[in-house]
């Protein structure tokens, strides 16, 4: 059997002194989309800058396609993982396709300037996501929702062989948070990739990914398909609400909190 | 009884007597906030009266260097000046100094304020100095002694010869009298053509372009560390004073301070424009 | 899509090359002595000693080399605290590097005259004050090895105010020329320019160009934050420790040599970065040709508008800079917020 894409082994950090995650275990299959969930605050960002490597775990390991990481250069590794953040803080006036055109750096050799073939990656990844005509168009000038799609754009043009996406559609409307989760399909469906997403929407995302992996207290409750995992149970435990799952017509659950649970 | 009121009575007419005698009362207790105010004092033979002076006063005078200390030539302490007690108050107008000239009046000391920029300025502020430190006779003295040597430099100098000259203050940044102060009277009196002397500024800052084109013939130089001169000069072969091994050097004291050995100053420069030996070419 | 071509770069760095041999030329043609033009072109082709060739050869090209050599030290030197503080108004003063060469310098001055130093004895110690200063800058500002900007930005605000401090108290002890000298060097002149001199500056920033060039594309990928940096393979703690040594060697050598000339830093690159787009790639080696051009336009004007007498050229930066910076400030505005 082939290694997983991505795996964490028993990853534990501490920051500022207080544990933020003790014990998380997690693999990433080729092909596989996997939604992580949590409430704010539980790890998951800090769960990505461990995977790629901007943080060092205090235990634990993480391995990509069976090597870990900390084998890897930073090159090397970037260009085999690509991160998607939540946002970004741009300090000079570069255009949108300038940003997307960044992902292509870890490919690039010699004097550093992008080929022809470069370029045309980060075209692509612009149209795919429907902001060729944002090209131009400088960054500071851009809303939170077009940013995002940019930083998308970004990661798809690293094209890297596992996506982590830090909640990539909180800015976007309907049509483009489906466009998102479309185009991350279609990442993934690309020759054995993977991807794991942030989302806060637990009813899209169910119908998005193969696995949900809940993160609660540091480490894992549950992981897997998302009718098993979202439960009222496990919801009342690491969202502390009370929520109804319905199931839609195809078997996907849809989420609906009604109200906060008492506190325990 | 009455042999010893007697005595006392004796005793103390005596004594006011002896203050009678006297003329005038006691020095003033002075502080000088100005080098040159101090040297005048120091060549009027009333330092007994100096208790206190600014630091750049001790710096050029080392042998009062045991006198109290009242802060720079800018910036001088008022209450340094008042733990004096002084009488007197001496210094040179500048614009810093003007609150302090008031604070210190409103506490019952006099100032004398006391201009040193053109001649007939330091020859009035030498007499008026001594004036009030009971050496009218010595100061008297002093300004004829200048007067006559100016006089004396004056008509040898008319004979020629007239070389245009530089008298450079500071070499980097370079600082060279200009026209208007008593450096460039006494230049003239010397018998030079100040080169500077359309700069309407008494000590203007220049460009060595600017000297290279005035092409001095003489280049007299009072700035500090007199050894290094030629080399710094020799960098620019073209100037005249560098070609014909005309570049003088002076010491700074006694030729740049307005000060009271004019006599002595005046006397050296006419030496230096006739191009005779003064002993301190480089 | 418009993308940096190398063509591009090359085009216009020949451009603003052009610029730079323009204004080095009226720099060796203009001067307060107005020599024609024949006389400065005789003086270029033979050294006759005389006058005219000590001019040309012995004042104005030793200056406008120097002027060109310090204007582009201290516009790299700006673009790359920019960059590492991500923050398009740092220059190169504002991390207290200039301040430690300031205290250097102006210690060697006020001191040195009592030890018996001469003018001599300042350039070594202004660049000693700037290399000590930026390495315990770093070794405050920084935790494992990484470096924060804001924490660098605090550290040399705090450091600056020392400075700052020291450099009054220095002053008031200084006597009455080396006041005079004292304020030349805190505006910046390039009056002591010598040929020697010059090539210790030439050398300084040929190392600083060594270094930041190649990492220009790394400059880039930082605009997005360090994080973001990392994740696209930059080494972001070793970029740093690079840069911050090549800057403070290019503006230790600067300083050092012409005081604390400003605005070059500031207003150079972002004039070029509104011009000429953020990418490091061209925007590094334009602001090296464009600071030079600028510095020595103004150590013309500084050297020729009063006649024979000399303004100090920090004096013109900060007259040309301040109104154009206020100006690139408005421009910007506009431009971030337009719709």
């Amino acid at each position: 059997m082939s290694s997983p894409a991505l795996a964490f082994d028993g990853v534990g950090i501490g920051l500022g002194g207080s544990p933020v995650l003790r014990d998380v275990s997690l693999e990433l299959a080729p092909g596989e989309i996997v939604g992580l969930a949590g409430s704010n605050g539980a790890g998951k960002t800090t769960l990505f800058r461990v995977a790629s490597r901007v943080l060092r775990p205090d235990r634990g390991e993480v391995r990509l396609a069976g090597q870990p990481i900390a084998t890897l250069s930073r090159r090397e590794l970037a260009r085999r993982l690509a991160v998607v953040p939540q946002d970004v803080a741009v300090a000079f006036p570069f255009r949108a396709g300038e940003v997307v055109l960044m992902g292509r750096s870890p490919h690039l050799s010699g004097l550093g300037f992008e080929s022809e073939r470069d370029v045309g990656i980060a075209q692509d990844a612009l149209a795919a996501l429907g902001i060729a005509h944002l090209a131009e168009r400088s960054m500071l000038a851009l809303s939170g929702g077009e940013r995002q799609l940019v930083l998308v754009a970004r990661a798809l043009a690293q094209d890297p062989r596992v996506l982590l996406l830090d909640e990539p559609t909180s800015h976007l409307d309907l049509r483009h948070r489906t466009r998102v989760l479309e185009r991350v399909r279609d990442f993934v469906a690309r020759d054995g990739r993977s991807a794991l997403v942030v989302s806060h929407d637990l009813t899209l995302s169910a119908r998005t990914v193969d696995r949900i992996a809940l993160l609660e207290g540091g480490t894992l409750r549950a992981c897997g398909p998302p009718a098993e995992v979202l439960t009222a149970d496990n919801l009342r435990v690491v969202f502390g609400v009370e929520a109804e799952i319905l199931h839609a017509p195809d078997g996907h659950p849809l989420v609906i909190p009604r109200s906060l649970s008492p506190s325990a | 009884m009455i042999g010893r009121r007697l005595l006392l009575t004796l005793l103390l007419g005596l004594a006011s007597l002896r203050s009678f005698a006297e003329p005038g009362q006691a020095l003033p207790r002075v502080v000088s906030l100005n080098p040159s105010l101090t040297a005048i004092l120091l060549a009027l033979d009333a330092s007994p009266a100096l208790v206190g002076i600014d630091d750049w006063s001790a710096r050029t005078h080392p042998q009062l260097a045991a006198l109290p200390r009242v802060g720079g030539l800018f910036n001088p302490s008022l209450e340094g000046i008042l733990a004096l007690e002084p009488d007197l108050v001496v210094w040179v107008p500048s614009a810093q100094q003007r609150n302090l000239q008031q604070r210190l009046e409103a506490l019952d000391v006099e100032v004398l304020t006391l201009d040193n920029i053109t001649l007939p300025q330091l020859l009035d502020s030498i007499e008026r100095l001594g004036a009030r430190v009971q050496r009218e006779r010595e100061a008297r003295e002093r300004v004829r002694a200048i007067r006559a040597a100016w006089t004396r430099e004056e008509r040898r100098a008319a004979r020629g010869p007239h070389p245009r000259t530089v008298l450079v203050l500071q070499r980097d940044p370079l600082f060279v009298v200009g026209g208007g102060s008593f450096l460039d009277a006494m230049l003239r009196a010397a018998g030079a053509e100040n080169a500077a002397a359309d700069f309407g500024e008494a000590y203007p800052r220049v460009g060595v372009e600017w000297l290279i084109a005035a092409a001095p013939q003489l280049i007299i130089d009072a700035a500090e560390g007199p050894e290094r001169a030629r080399g710094h000069w020799s960098r620019w072969p073209s100037l005249p004073a560098v070609a014909s091994g005309r570049v003088v050097t002076v010491p700074a004291d006694l030729v740049t301070l307005p000060g009271p050995q004019l006599d002595r100053a005046v006397a050296l420069l006419g030496r230096v424009v006739r191009g005779e030996d003064v002993g301190m070419a480089p | 899509m418009r993308v940096l071509s190398p063509r591009r770069v090359a085009l216009t760095l020949a451009a603003l090359t052009g610029l730079l041999l323009a204004t080095g030329l009226v720099g060796t043609v203009a001067g307060p002595s107005a020599l024609s033009v024949p006389d400065v072109i005789s003086a270029l082709i033979g050294d006759d000693g005389g006058p005219a060739s000590d001019i040309v050869l012995r004042v104005r090209l030793p200056r406008v080399l120097l002027a060109a050599l310090v204007g582009a030290s201290l516009a790299v030197a700006g673009v790359l605290f920019q960059a590492l503080l991500r923050n398009p108004l740092a220059d190169p003063f504002v991390l207290g590097v200039s301040g430690g060469a300031a205290v250097g310098g102006i210690a060697a001055l006020s001191l040195g005259s009592a030890l018996g130093w001469g003018y001599a004895a300042v350039p070594p110690a202004a660049f000693a004050g700037a290399v000590v200063t930026t390495v315990v800058l770093y070794a405050v500002a920084s935790q494992d090895g990484r470096v924060s900007g804001t924490h660098l930005l605090l550290t040399g605000v705090v450091f600056n105010a020392f400075a700052s401090a020291t450099i009054v108290f220095l002053a008031s002890l200084a006597g009455l020329t080396e006041g005079a000298s004292i304020f030349l060097w805190l505006i910046g002149s390039l009056s002591a320019a010598r040929a020697d001199v010059a090539g210790w500056v030439a050398l300084f920033l040929v190392a600083g160009l060594a270094t930041a060039l190649p990492a220009a594309r790394n400059l880039n990928l930082l605009a997005l934050g360090e994080e973001s940096a990392r994740q696209l393979g930059v080494d972001v703690g070793r970029q740093q420790r690079l840069l911050l040594v090549a800057t403070s060697l290019m503006v230790g050598a600067a300083v050092a040599v012409a005081g604390l000339v400003g605005f070059v830093g500031l207003i150079i690159p972002h004039l070029l970065r509104l011009a000429l787009g953020p990418d490091h790639r061209l925007l590094l080696p334009a602001s090296a040709l464009g600071g030079a051009a600028f510095l020595v336009a103004c150590d013309t004007a500084a050297r020729t508008l009063l006649g024979g007498r000399e303004l100090p050229v920090g004096a013109l930066t900060a007259l040309a800079g301040g109104p154009l910076f206020l100006f690139l400030l408005r421009r910007q505005h506009r431009r971030v917020f337009a719709p």
